[in-house]
């Protein structure tokens, strides 16, 4: 099954993702959510802004997938990220993955979060009470 | 592209010298944008010149990005490249400064 990969301005739709990946031979359905939270590094954070390329973040949430695929014999994936502006509380990213048993299920989810954090090119700016500044990780 | 390099010294008939150049779009995002105040532009350089050169280029124009293209990685046409890469026509040529996704 093709994964499904969303970039997208618009709220996240968690449950349709879900949806999108469950079938008769799952039995764990993994599902990660990044939510924006109001403190960092100490500071109070107002919202925060992603960038993002969005043809190279594609063709890299593709490349992680097909790995994750490889690795872990997954077949039903689910990225999407968001970007613009994003408010305390609001997920930026969910991935959902969806397998026969559990392990496999948790391991692909986290090397896709992880590697996605590393590799594909979106970027984040803190707005604080006190000033803004594009942050790593 | 073929640019026509015109020598002043020179007497007229030998004052005509081919470069070949050609045209190569940059884009720009995160602290890249902010600090050019772009989304992309087009610069014509020297056929074959690589990303270490266009990135003097681009210091000499945007002193401000000294900091940030230190920490910064290099993409053309949306794959990761080192930066003694040679570049062709039309390439897109990006620079990535320290992600933060997720």
């Amino acid at each position: 099954m093709n994964p499904i990969i969303q970039i997208t301005r618009e709220p996240l739709d968690r449950n349709a993702l879900i949806a999108s990946v469950a079938h008769a031979g799952a039995g764990g359905i993994v599902t990660f959510e990044g939510v924006v939270r109001d403190t960092a590094r100490g500071k109070q954070v107002r919202y925060l802004e992603y960038d993002v390329y969005p043809e190279m973040a594609e063709q890299q949430i593709r490349a992680i997938v097909a790995e994750a695929e490889r690795r872990w014999g997954v077949e039903r994936i689910a990225v999407a990220h968001r970007y613009g502006r994003l408010e305390i509380g609001e997920a930026s990213v969910v991935i959902v993955v969806a397998t026969p048993h559990r392990a496999e299920a948790f391991d692909a989810c986290r090397y896709i979060i992880d590697t996605l954090k590393a590799t594909v090119p979106i970027w984040k700016k803190e707005v604080a009470t006190d000033g803004e500044e594009w942050v790593e990780g | 592209m073929l640019a026509r390099v015109e020598l002043a010294s020179t007497p007229l008939v030998q004052n005509l010298c081919y470069t070949f150049h050609m045209k190569i779009r940059i884009r720009y995002f995160a602290s890249f944008r902010e600090i050019t105040g772009l989304n992309e532009e087009i610069l014509v350089v020297q056929e074959g010149t690589t990303i270490a050169k266009v990135r003097e280029m681009l210091l000499d124009r945007y002193p401000r990005l000294q900091p940030i293209m230190e920490r910064s990685v290099c993409a053309v046409n949306r794959g990761y490249v080192a930066a003694e890469t040679h570049l062709h026509e039309d390439d897109e040529l990006v620079f990535i400064p320290p992600m933060g996704g997720g």
